[in-house]
């Protein structure tokens, strides 16, 4: 039963990936028109699972707070969804807050960094500023992991399923476990981006 | 058939063998119970681990809502055959992923979502777990565990717990048996032996039975006890057997003691009378009595409540023991008498229950003299009793013999009581002779001797037919007494005044008896030595003396009594020389009364004492009186009689003297007069008297002189001084019968003997010539006055104070009444 359905979730993956670049080119609002409010909910709850599921470096995490700090830009258009669905949560003994940026230099303190599509032309400058630093950084790009991001959002037959660079999360020395890792859609090492290195 | 009657061999088995059987068949279930509670146990445990295996894998699937990823996860559990199915909830309950089983049931619904935990179905298990993302809940993960493989197993169990349950039937079956039999044989074969002891009633079998333990300590118990019994036994019947050698050996002590035996239930009231008890009154042994009334009925009416109250008193315990003589009726009619003895058996209340005892025939001890051994007075009235009853119904005559010896007195006073015991014993056997030989036509039981009392003897003549029968055994008797009686070599003659009572003068016993005595005192009177019929004129003679008897008695309390006075005259110068003191009795009814009416009845009893001693004093006082009135007078002498009673009273003296000092009166002019015959009843007591009395100076006159017979040597002995001529001579001097002869006689010896003499019932001038011519001294009588009253007599001494002397002349009283 399932070959019909793998067979037409490869077509389907390519007719997804065709629609993104179409949406991406022109037809971007009408696409995140529909989908904004539920599905900023689900990825709040996906990064809430990834913070759950990843470990910072020693002293990555500020001792003093206790929280896990979620950095998103103020002009992000989900990030009202967000920040009601993560806020508070606990990971462990440790609170997620949600912290709205409105530069980059204010980057210092996040321990997870979520950049939308919309941040696609900081996305380039953002990801090589924080490069090798234990900031989890999220995106929705379609090259947001060549650019050195570690995970990132896609959809799968109208779900949201992601992909992860491990060899970016290594050189930041977070550790993704190994259970993400099984339900990631596809890990890459990082042999693309070797040239961050 | 019931438990209780199966064998204890049988029962024991039965009991063990289901003891077991159920021991073993709780331990299967129990076992059972455990395993299926183990089984579900670890399954619950297995099953939870391989959930929270699954739940941490399928986690993320769940946060990431990763399906596909999750049901690779759950196909995992191909390996696990058991599990027919699994499923994964998300939050909300829904079904987010499953898996089934493919050899499991195709039909198999999954649950709905339910609280963690694990929920038993008949032969499943769905266990529920939460799953938990770094601690966060994702879902829940539920597992479908198929249990249909314990009910495998626990039939695997079942069969070899029936198998276990065989082999251990079997085995308690044969150790049982073993141990029910040691127990078991040992108790059946001492029931056996029991059983065996109750029909054949011998003691000395003994169970032999070798064992040990409790049953042992049984068997060893069981014979000592028959060892016991047997014993017990052996030794009943030497007790049984010498109890009835004593029984047979005491009723043999019985029957030779003669005594009747008697046993009384108190509580059924019956009681039992031996034979010989029977017999003892007359009845046969045949005739058996159970009922104590008709013993209380035998006893004469007099005895009954006496005897009822002695077993009263023995029963309420007051006596030790119940001791009764008394009378009952023989069956002859007669009365025996019995004495019972008996004792009371009691309670531990001390109540009485039985009563037993013996009854012994006393009638020899009772009635018999012990002297004599002639009946006594009792047994004769008893008798006398029953010959009235017999006479009053066939109109029988019968008649009563009241015989008394004359001179008993005279011989136990001077030949000694054992004479006197030697005399009675001689004539109680001359009277039963007499009375044996005299009545043929009866038998003993109609005739009876009895001893009444010291010399007394009474004779119940039964049948006879006529008077003349009862004076003929009388005149026999009164022969018989006429032989001599032989007492250490002497030989006495004794006689015996008989009075005869005919059955037809009384009604009563005594009063026979009385009637009887009364004509032996008749007989006494009329000269002793005879015998007398009773008749209605010595009953009012009886009577008279009776009342004269009391009379007397009132009349010295009451000075009705006087002493008259006749004059004894001198013959040397015709002048009075004395007076004699006569009693005479004012009776205030009868007048005038003469001693001779009452002296001899005073004669019988104490008051001729008190009648002597009174007239002594009064005689004393009157003449010294009248010694002082006269002074110029020749003193006077006053002669008073002295009775035989009074002689013989040894107060006389005392009397005497007291009489003498109260009047001042000279004891020379005091003279005694007594009878040949009183001197002659204690002849050596009264020798003495008389000396004191002579020593006193007082006078001592022999009355009635030869009437009695007098021993010629005592008259020169005795003391007197004067002797009185009865009367009988004087009156007879003149008719030539010897009696002038006599009195001249007399008058010699008298002189001859220093003596002087008083001629008594001078009535004549020609007895007075006489007597003058015979040289009397003195003399008294009617010729010269008849006794008078001291008023009377003092004239004469008036007339001679007057005159100068006393002279009978002057008063001559014509003669006319009587003197004593």
């Amino acid at each position: 039963m399932e070959r019909p359905f793998a067979h037409l979730s490869v077509s389907a993956r390519i007719l997804v990936f065709l629609c993104l670049i179409l949406l991406v080119s022109g037809v971007r609002q009408p696409a995140r028109a529909q989908t904004t409010a539920e599905e900023y909910q689900v990825k709040g709850a996906f990064i809430f699972h990834f913070a759950q599921l990843v470990d910072w470096p020693a002293g990555a995490l500020n001792s003093g707070s206790n929280s896990i700090n979620l950095c998103i830009f103020d002009d992000e258009p989900g990030r009202q969804e967000l920040q009601s669905t993560i806020e508070g949560k606990q990971v462990g003994a440790r609170a997620i807050h949600v912290h709205l940026l409105s530069a980059t230099q204010e980057l210092q303190g996040c321990n997870i960094l979520f950049l939308s599509r919309d941040e696609s032309r900081r996305q380039t400058a953002i990801l090589r500023g924080l490069r090798g630093i234990p900031v989890l950084m999220v995106g929705e790009t379609s090259n947001f992991l060549s650019e050195g991001g570690m995970i990132r959002f896609h959809l799968v037959e109208g779900k949201i399923r992601f992909d992860i660079n491990l060899g970016a999360a290594d050189s930041s020395h977070l550790k993704i476990s190994s259970r993400l890792l099984l339900l990631a859609t596809s890990v890459t090492y990082g042999s693309d981006v070797g040239q961050g290195r | 058939m019931r438990i209780r009657d199966i064998s204890i061999r049988t029962n024991l088995a039965l009991l063990i063998l289901s003891a077991s059987a159920l021991a073993v068949v709780l331990a299967s279930f129990g076992f059972a119970i455990y395993e299926r509670q183990s089984y579900r146990a670890s399954s619950v445990r297995e099953l939870t681990a391989l959930a929270d295996t699954l739940g941490a894998n399928t986690a993320a699937s769940l946060a990431f809502n990763d399906q596909s990823t999750a049901k690779e996860m759950l196909g995992a559990l191909k390996t696990e055959p058991h599990v027919l199915a699994a499923c994964l909830y998300d939050n909300q309950g829904r079904i987010f992923v499953e898996y089934r089983n493919s050899s499991g049931p195709s039909k198999l619904v999954l649950p709905t979502r339910q609280p963690d935990g694990a929920d038993f179905d008949h032969d499943s298990l769905a266990l529920f777990r939460g799953v938990l993302l770094n601690g966060e809940r994702t879902g829940t993960i539920a597992l479908i565990f198929d249990l249909s493989d314990f009910r495998f197993r626990l039939f695997e169990y079942a069969k070899i717990a029936v198998l276990v349950l065989v082999l251990s039937v079997l085995i308690t079956f044969l150790a049982s048996s073993r141990l029910a039999g040691s127990i078991a044989d040992p108790l059946i074969q001492l029931a056996a032996v029991a059983h065996r002891i109750s029909t054949d009633k011998d003691y000395s079998v003994r169970a032999q039975i070798r064992t040990g333990g409790e049953t042992g300590l049984l068997v060893d118990s069981f014979n000592d006890m028959l060892s016991q019994i047997e014993s017990r036994e052996r030794a009943l019947k030497e007790a049984l057997g010498s109890l009835q050698e004593s029984e047979e050996r005491y009723a043999l002590a019985a029957r030779g003691a003669n005594d009747g035996l008697w046993d009384w239930n108190l509580a059924t009231n019956e009681i039992y009378f031996s034979p010989r008890w029977n017999h003892m009154l007359g009845y046969a042994t045949s005739e058996t009595w159970s009922c104590p009334e008709q013993w209380f009925s035998h006893i004469h009416a007099d005895d009954r409540e006496q005897v009822r109250a002695e077993i009263a008193a023995h029963c309420e315990g007051k006596t030790p023991e119940f001791v009764s003589e008394c009378r009952m009726r023989h069956k002859s009619g007669g009365y025996i008498w019995t004495l019972s003895r008996g004792i009371a058996i009691r309670d531990q209340s001390g109540t009485a229950l039985r009563m037993a005892g013996s009854q012994t025939d006393i009638t020899e001890g009772k009635i018999a003299d012990p002297l004599t051994h002639l009946p006594n007075r009792l047994y004769f009235i008893d008798r006398l009793e029953s010959a009235i009853e017999t006479a009053r119904q066939q109109g029988a005559l019968f008649a009563v013999l009241f015989v008394d010896l004359d001179q008993f007195k005279m011989v136990n006073d001077s030949l000694g009581h054992a004479a006197g015991d030697e005399l009675l014993i001689d004539v109680a056997g001359r009277l039963r002779t007499s009375i044996r030989t005299g009545s043929r036509l009866g038998g003993p039981a109609q005739s009876v001797v009895a001893r009444i009392g010291g010399d007394e003897f009474a004779i119940l003549l039964g049948h006879i037919r006529h008077d003349s029968d009862a004076s003929i055994v009388a005149s026999r008797i009164l022969e018989r007494l006429n032989e001599p009686f032989q007492f250490e070599g002497r030989s006495m003659f004794v006689s015996a005044s008989i009075g005869i009572a005919l059955s037809s003068t009384g009604s009563t016993a005594e009063e026979l008896l009385r009637n009887a005595d009364t004509a032996m005192y008749q007989a006494k009177t009329n000269g002793k030595a005879r015998s007398e019929f009773f008749n209605e004129g010595m009953r009012e003679r009886a009577v008279t003396r009776f009342e004269i008897e009391t009379g007397l008695r009132k009349a010295i309390e009451r000075q009705q009594l006087l002493v008259y006075y006749q004059p004894i005259i001198s013959l040397r110068d015709d002048r009075i020389y004395a007076f004699e003191a006569l009693i005479r009795w004012n009776h205030p009814e009868r007048g005038l009364i003469l001693p001779g009416e009452f002296i001899p009845v005073a004669e019988e009893s104490e008051i001729i004492v008190l009648l002597g001693r009174w007239v002594l004093r009064e005689s004393c006082r009157q003449m010294a009186e009248w010694q002082r009135s006269f002074p110029s007078l020749r003193p006077l002498t006053i002669s008073v009689n002295v009775s035989t009673r009074q002689l013989s009273d040894a107060r006389l003296i005392e009397d005497v003297k007291s009489a003498l000092a109260d009047s001042g009166l000279n004891p020379a002019s005091l003279a005694l007069e007594m009878t040949e015959g009183s001197i002659m009843q204690n002849a050596q007591q009264t020798l003495a008297t008389l000396d004191r009395l002579r020593a006193m100076k007082v006078g001592l006159e022999i009355d009635d002189f030869g009437t009695g017979y007098s021993s010629l040597s005592y008259l020169q002995r005795l003391p007197f001084h004067i002797l009185k001529i009865d009367r009988s001579f004087i009156r007879e001097m003149a008719a030539g019968n010897g009696s002038l002869d006599i009195v001249k006689a007399i008058l010699q010896l008298a002189h001859s003997l220093k003596l002087e003499v008083i001629a008594e019932g001078v009535e004549t001038e020609q007895q007075l010539c006489m007597l003058r011519e015979l040289d009397c001294n003195y003399v008294q009588g009617y010729f010269f006055s008849k006794p008078v009253d001291a008023v009377t007599a003092e004239k004469f001494f008036q007339d001679a104070s007057d005159s100068g002397l006393i002279s009978p002349a002057s008063v001559m009283v014509p003669a006319g009444d009587f003197e004593e």
